[in-house]
């Protein structure tokens, strides 16, 4: 595909000003424009790019395919060809919730792309692996989840259609469907689901050695501060944070403190950079 | 509480309402919400305590964001956790109040009713689902043998020709067409004959690998496509005999012992010209054809060139309608003489097409092409109608001299052929029918020699004059002859130019000499082309005569001054 296939595909937004770029990923059931709280102020010191995954906000859904989407490589290589089509290098690259670990894929694929991360409230498995690991749910709890993903999407006529038409539903047709969620198909938002939930991404970890920020809240139902912990145990320059803050949701009821944790990352990872022998530490 | 004086109140409500503060604590449950979630008190709980886990994630994923983002959200179906440990179903308003301390306001209904309607509808959607799935195998699948069908073979190869990453495949297309199998719908009934369709399916598949295909096209028609690496190249023809050849072994079908065999074309991918899919599998069954006709239970290879000249033929088929459309015929007329006084006694007619990118073809340039085809009739037709115009313009100015015209036999066994003959004569009343004469091939007469006798019969009743062209080169009987009953015999060229050399020849002429007179016919010989070759015909006994020695074929307009030359005092009759 060519740069501007994919800066469509994907509704890539790029703003601000500033030597530094900050690319923003969206986590599960979200779209960039939820980054907003964030990028408002930041886009005074920094260039900013924020995007929509395929599938997710105003993604071009005729791109979605169940076998590329059904793992979180396939989101990785959305922001792998992002990266490529602005030819972008050494950003600082912030995701949310899952995309975490889907920028955490993203960087180990292009280390020369990406210099720093930022995790905002990760996961790497979403599952209980009692004794050594609490993810916090349950099997059952996350197939109770994909049925009441079911039972929310009134976009289920748009599931049927191609079933009884053949193909695929017009681009019109699933714009009118529920605004209620972010993601407007069921199918992709499932994919995501399933993506998100299902996949143990632990043993990748160790593979990631770029700068990492872990920033975990200190009451979250879908990832606890245990879940930051291990994560920054086992990423080989992991340095974690733990906010005051209660939610999953923290880059949005949180931000000025999230910010603050990010600017700070920045600066600090970038006076080490620049300071003599800084690399061998 | 005095009901009557407390017209309304949040516990009267016959929905849940809940309030949550910024932190996610319940400040405020109606009593409905406790009752329906069988709490005495929810005040201070946390609110994911009455959430189960698939709700918290809901709503960290969706509904917190919306709420921050668009301040509520409607419809959301959750799943709350009751005092007891059950799951309860609900469908939630959800309001922000940004002006009180950011507090979130909720409503929930029961949602029971909704799962039993969502219930129907994920089996209505089951069923959907299944039935598309039954329905698209369907189309893809023949009923009766359960192997893919036309479709279905057809759809795969052209994906599979155009597949980038198979360019270099290679295969063979075996299209097989059992002999015998209408004897056994016949004899034995139609379902024994599925049931005999579905086995002969069984049997090839069982024949084949994985990566082979066996689809029934149609009838008691089947395709296979058989993969091949370079190595097997070699071993394809082996490999088809022991495909086709396994269903010449009797079937048992329903307590019946059923044997048929089968006829098979086959053709090969990739080929040095560009193929569509269509196009081979039409060559499969050409070659399948070709092997029915050559006595069946036959293989039959395909030759491209064969499929390059059936091209040609029918880019000249079209080009020849065309011609008779734009006057691009003539007929050319070669004078008949007798051998002995030179004095013209005929004039053959034959036709000269005159293309307008190629100049004048000859008769054998694209009669063969035509051959048996409708367009053959139209041009003879056109024929026997500028030779009666040419002759009638003779015999207008005085000249009566017979012109011959050569028809096929295709041309003589169209049942319509006598009619259209007669309708032609009659546009000329003035011009006895003994002026024209037809010039039958002996090997078309053959073929059909009932009904062209009762043509020929038919013709010389009307007062033409009709001949066997070619004659010796066919293998007429005497029956044949005395059945046939012609005006005159024709002594092929072929006897005629060898005559002086080969003593067999001379051996042959003089039978059809003889022949001529038992059956008191007139004969003719035709290939002139030396003095020596008319001295000797004359010493055989035969007095009549054409070829290049006498006159080549010349315009009609030229005709009426050869004849008149040939007494002029400066043209001699012989060297």
């Amino acid at each position: 595909m060519n740069k501007n296939a994919i800066l469509q595909r994907n509704n890539v937004k790029v703003f601000g000003s500033g030597d530094q770029t900050l690319v923003f990923a969206h986590g599960f059931g979200c779209d960039q424009t939820m980054w907003r709280f964030f990028t408002d102020t930041m886009q005074h010191d920094y260039t900013i790019v924020t995007f929509d995954y395929v599938g997710s906000g105003q993604s071009d859904l005729t791109a979605f395919t169940s076998h590329r989407y059904g793992t979180l490589d396939g989101y990785a290589q959305d922001i792998n060809e992002i990266l490529e089509a602005l030819d972008l290098k050494n950003i600082t690259l912030i995701g949310h919730s899952v995309s975490s670990i889907i920028g955490m894929l993203a960087a180990i694929k292009a280390p020369d792309r990406v210099r720093q991360l930022v995790m905002v409230c990760p996961s790497p498995y979403y599952m209980n692996d009692l004794p050594e690991y609490e993810g916090g749910f349950e099997r059952s709890d996350l197939e109770e989840l994909i049925d009441l993903m079911d039972k929310n999407y009134i976009g289920w006529a748009n599931y049927l259609a191609p079933l009884v038409m053949g193909g695929r539903a017009d681009q019109h047709f699933v714009e009118e469907l529920s605004t209620s969620f972010c993601s407007t198909d069921p199918l992709v938002a499932k994919t995501f689901a399933r993506a998100t939930f299902f996949s143990d991404y632990r043993s990748v970890l160790p593979n990631c050695n770029i700068p990492t920020l872990v920033l975990q809240s200190h009451i979250d139902s879908l990832a606890s501060v245990k879940v930051g912990q291990y994560v920054c145990d086992h990423l080989p320059k992991g340095q974690l944070s733990i906010l005051e803050t209660e939610g999953h949701c923290i880059h949005m009821t949180d931000h000025d403190k999230v910010e603050t944790e990010i600017r700070a990352f920045i600066h600090a990872d970038m006076n080490a950079q620049t300071k003599p022998g800084a690399a061998i530490g | 509480m005095d009901k009557s004086s407390t017209p309304g109140s949040f516990d009267h409500m016959p929905s849940g309402y809940l309030v949550t503060d910024d932190d996610r604590s319940i400040l405020y449950a109606n009593q409905y919400a406790l009752h329906y979630l069988g709490y005495d008190d929810l005040f201070g709980s946390p609110l994911f305590d009455i959430f189960t886990r698939a709700s918290c994630i809901l709503f960290e994923s969706y509904i917190s964001p919306l709420l921050l983002k668009e301040g509520s959200c409607d419809e959301i179906q959750l799943s709350l956790s009751t005092d007891d440990g059950y799951k309860r179903s609900v469908v939630t308003n959800i309001r922000r109040d940004r002006d009180d301390d950011n507090r979130v306001h909720w409503t929930f209904i029961n949602a029971s009713q909704r799962d039993k309607l969502f219930q129907e509808l994920v089996e209505a959607r089951n069923l959907l689902e299944e039935k598309t799935r039954f329905l698209e195998a369907r189309t893809i699948t023949d009923d009766v043998t359960g192997l893919p069908n036309r479709l279905s073979v057809t759809r795969y190869l052209a994906d599979r020709m155009q597949d980038p990453s198979l360019t270099r495949s290679r295969f063979v297309i075996i299209f097989i067409d059992l002999d015998g199998f209408k004897a056994i719908n016949d004899n034995y009934g139609h379902a024994v004959g599925d049931h005999f369709l579905k086995a002969v399916g069984q049997r090839l598949s069982r024949g084949l690998r994985a990566t082979d295909l066996v689809a029934r096209y149609g009838g008691d028609e089947y395709i296979i496509l058989l993969e091949q690496t370079a190595d097997e190249a070699n071993a394809s023809t082996q490999m088809v005999q022991r495909i086709v050849h396994q269903l010449n072994k009797p079937f048992q079908v329903d307590g019946n012992v059923l044997s048929v065999s089968a006829s098979a074309g086959v053709t090969h991918y990739p080929q040095p010209l560009n193929v569509e899919p269509e196009q081979l599998i039409r060559q499969a069954d050409q070659a399948m054809y070709a092997a029915k006709l050559a006595g069946k239970n036959q293989i039959h290879w395909f030759d491209p060139e064969w499929e390059t000249i059936q091209r040609t033929h029918h880019e000249l088929t079209a080009q020849v309608q065309l011609g008779i459309k734009e006057n691009q015929f003539v007929l050319h007329y070669q004078p008949k003489i007798d051998l002995i006084t030179g004095v013209a006694i005929g004039v053959e007619a034959l036709i000269r097409w005159q293309h307008p990118e190629r100049g004048l073809l000859m008769p054998i340039d694209f009669l063969l092409s035509i051959e048996s085809q409708r367009v053959e009739q139209s041009l003879g037709d056109w024929v026997i109608k500028t030779a009666l115009k040419q002759a009638n313009s003779w015999h207008q100015s005085g000249l009566s001299i017979p012109v011959s015209i050569n028809v096929s036999g295709f041309q003589l066994t169209d049942p319509d052929f006598l009619n259209r003959l007669a309708s032609a004569l009659a546009i000329y009343p003035d011009l006895p029918h003994s002026q024209l004469e037809l010039e039958l091939l002996e090997t078309s007469v053959i073929e059909d020699s009932k009904n062209v006798a009762g043509v020929i019969a038919a013709c010389r009743r009307l007062g033409l004059l009709v001949s066997l062209d070619d004659f010796g080169t066919g293998y007429s009987t005497l029956s044949h002859l005395r059945d046939l009953s012609v005006d005159i015999l024709k002594i092929d060229r072929s006897f005629v130019r060898d005559m002086l050399t080969n003593q067999n020849n001379i051996a042959i002429i003089k039978g059809v000499i003889g022949f001529a007179k038992a059956f008191n016919c007139k004969v003719i010989a035709e290939g002139i082309e030396t003095y020596e070759q008319q001295i000797a015909l004359l010493r055989l006994g035969c007095q009549s005569g054409q070829g290049y020695h006498i006159s080549r074929p010349i315009p009609g307009k030229d005709v009426e001054g050869w004849i008149i030359s040939r007494f002029s005092p400066t043209e001699s009759q012989s060297p």
